[in-house]
């Protein structure tokens, strides 16, 4: 099966999401050093706290800043006549095979940044837990969905005498 | 449209005169229970009180009456329909065909106006947390739509309806193979009533041991002297065991006499039905092809002593407990059994389910601890260091910095050793068993969990690894079962990387 790497507008998107959650994070560590020197503590407490915090939100923004990248060159996924495939994780490495027999329905989603990148995710629903294909260009997302409706009609067709 | 059985009405009367009762309290607490209440004495507050009281029941009393003249169920050729409520009105039509699951509840209230709560559900996952159809109707009623719908839900028509099956009881009360007997549900008691002690014992112990470092460094002269210390706490913690004991007793007895009174399961066609309780009797028929596991369980002292429970899940049916008919209590097969005892009962009622010997098991042990010690060990390194720079910029003296530092470290080796039992039991039971399209999954630390689920319930598998484990060919394989809640997921940890491309070999065939 050939496994399809993400577009580089993801990449693009994922660092979006990645700097709106880091913005995030300093101005709460912002507010908290605020409410510490408003309230009057001790210099040396207000110093050990802002550098326990300051050091772990460094650390936390060196993660947040570097795991688009990673996630992007570990993410594929791919899909054949019989299956879906999807890999992904950075550590703990995933890899999800959803028969194509099993789908129920199929969702196209976009928030706005993903509109203005013409991008798409796409959700498959089985019988039981949902899988997200990550995020695709809205193109490959309705290649996608139409390959896979075609694919579970002829596999339903194949199927039709046995259990599943 | 035949409306819902008059004792509806009477029984949720009075049951609502327990709630007006407290919603009296609760709405006019300025005027009952505060402590400038206007009254100076009860009996000017009498009259006040049951004024409020008949306002609100009054709108009770309006309620059930628009309920009931809202309500209603007919079946016809092909259907069951259904509309009830009062502002929320809502009509539900289910195909005989489509019928999922049919149960029976009775209360003690229902029981004494002699009327019973039907649900007919269709497993859809839209009504996941609420029953498709409910009717409220005399005992006997209920009984004969019940014998009805089972017959329906095969023919799918009533013009067709064949005579209800006869029913085989397969386990119960009186049954000589299972029977939740008198001294099975003492013998049930008595492990709940271990188990409790034993860890009330083991906390306690750790409790003791952490009070008494603090007395030591820190010359806590208020614990006394050693010998009345140790006293105290040997005291505190029989009283604790003892008095733990009996609410584990009380609720125990309560659970086993009363909530499993008249175990019954009984067979009827390609239908099971489960039928128990005293005080609220509950009757359970579903379609054995929408059993979608089998999960046996064994606490730790279970596991010792060798007994287990065997749980049902059924698809259609959410796993979360809650407060509604189709949650609530549907998923115990057998409540209490020896494990040995296990395969002959599943040969009976379910022979397709008995679980298969394991053919795998877990290929390293280390892997189990791994990321907890790292992540762990990284916490608490974090939490200690923070700690003592605190307490150092704080001013407080060197002792006291010790005795923190031992407590945090006495806590942190607790949750290690733990952690290693926890490893060291799942890295003994983890492995799987897959069998003509059966698969049985060994999982599980403290509590040991054994799935048996067959292959067409099985909707997606995922591998999971790490580099370092890829490289030994080591991967954690979860399967995604059918099911209508957000997901339900069998999982089997630290096995060859190979046993996920058997499962999805299968899966794809």
């Amino acid at each position: 099966m050939k496994m399809n790497k993400l577009d580089k507008s993801v990449l693009k998107l994922w660092y979006i999401h990645a700097a709106i959650g880091a913005l995030a994070l300093v101005l709460a560590v912002l507010g908290v050093a605020a409410v510490l020197i408003a309230t009057e503590v001790s210099g040396d407490i207000v110093l050990t706290v802002l550098v326990s915090v300051g050091t772990v939100v460094a650390l936390l923004l060196g993660v947040i800043l570097t795991l688009p990248l990673l996630r992007y060159r570990m993410y594929a996924w791919g899909y054949d006549d019989k299956r879906i495939v999807v890999k992904q994780g950075v550590i703990f490495r995933q890899r999800v095979v959803i028969p194509v027999c099993q789908i129920q329905d199929l969702h196209r989603t976009q928030g706005p940044i993903m509109m203005m990148l013409k991008l798409s995710g796409v959700t498959i629903s089985t019988a039981g837990s949902n899988f997200d294909i990550s995020t695709l260009t809205t193109e490959e997302a309705d290649r996608l969905i139409d390959a896979l409706e075609q694919n579970l009609e002829t596999r339903v067709e194949e199927l039709k005498h046995e259990e599943i | 449209m035949k409306r819902f059985d008059k004792g509806y009405i009477y029984s949720s009367l009075l049951t609502d005169l327990f709630y007006s009762f407290v919603a009296v309290f609760i709405l006019f607490d300025d005027l009952f229970l505060d402590e400038e209440s206007p009254f100076e004495d009860i009996t000017a507050a009498v009259p006040v009180f049951v004024v409020c009281f008949l306002a609100i029941y009054l709108i009770f009393v309006a309620y059930r009456i628009l309920y009931y003249r809202a309500s209603g169920y007919e079946l016809t050729d092909r259907e069951i329909r259904c509309h009830r409520g009062v502002l929320f009105r809502k009509r539900s039509v289910l195909d005989y065909k489509k019928v999922h699951a049919i149960n029976k509840k009775q209360n003690i209230i229902h029981s004494l106006f002699g009327i019973a709560v039907l649900t007919v559900d269709s497993g859809s996952a839209n009504t996941a947390h609420q029953a498709e159809i409910t009717v409220i109707e005399k005992s006997e009623v209920v009984d004969a739509l019940m014998r009805e719908l089972n017959a329906l839900k095969e023919t799918g028509e009533r013009s067709g309806a064949c005579e209800p099956k006869r029913e085989e009881v397969l386990l119960s009360d009186k049954d000589s193979l299972y029977c939740f007997s008198s001294a099975k549900k003492w013998l049930y008691i008595l492990i709940n009533i271990v188990s409790a002690a034993f860890f009330t014992v083991l906390f306690s112990i750790l409790a003791i041991t952490v009070i008494g470092i603090g007395k030591a460094m820190l010359e806590l002269d208020f614990l006394g002297t050693w010998g009345e210390y140790f006293l105290y706490a040997v005291m505190i913690m029989a009283g604790g065991v003892l008095l733990l004991s009996i609410f584990t007793c009380i609720g125990s007895i309560t659970h086993a006499f009363i909530g499993y009174y008249g175990f019954t399961v009984t067979k009827r066609d390609r239908s099971i039905q489960i039928s128990y309780g005293l005080l609220e009797k509950h009757t359970n028929t579903f379609s054995y092809d929408r059993i979608k596991a089998v999960k046996i369980s064994q606490g730790l002292i279970q596991r010792i002593l060798g007994f287990a429970s065997i749980r049902l899940e059924v698809i259609g049916y959410t796993v979360e407990s809650g407060d509604n008919d189709k949650a609530a209590g549907l998923g115990v097969l057998i409540p209490f059994c020896k494990y040995d005892e296990i395969g002959e009962i599943l040969n009976r009622v379910l022979p397709d389910y008995i679980p298969s010997e394991k053919r795998t098991r877990a290929v390293s042990f280390f892997p189990f601890l791994s990321w907890f010690l790292l992540i762990f060990g990284i916490l608490t390194v974090i939490l200690m260091t923070g700690t003592l720079a605190l307490l150092v910029a704080s001013g407080v003296s060197a002792t006291v910095i010790s005795a923190v530092m031992f407590g945090m470290l006495g806590a942190a080796l607790l949750v290690f050793s733990l952690k290693l039992v926890s490893a060291l039991l799942s890295y003994h039971t983890e492995g799987i068993a897959v069998e003509n399209r059966k698969l049985t999954v060994y999982s599980g630390g403290f509590v040991k969990t054994v799935t048996v689920f067959m292959a067409k319930h099985l909707v997606a598998v995922e591998n999971v690894t790490t580099p370092l484990r890829k490289k030994h060919g080591i991967a954690s394989v979860v399967m995604h079962l059918k099911t209508n809640a957000s997901s339900n997921e069998v999982k089997v940890h630290i096995q060859k990387d190979t046993l996920s491309d058997e499962l999805e070999t299968m899966l794809t065939l």
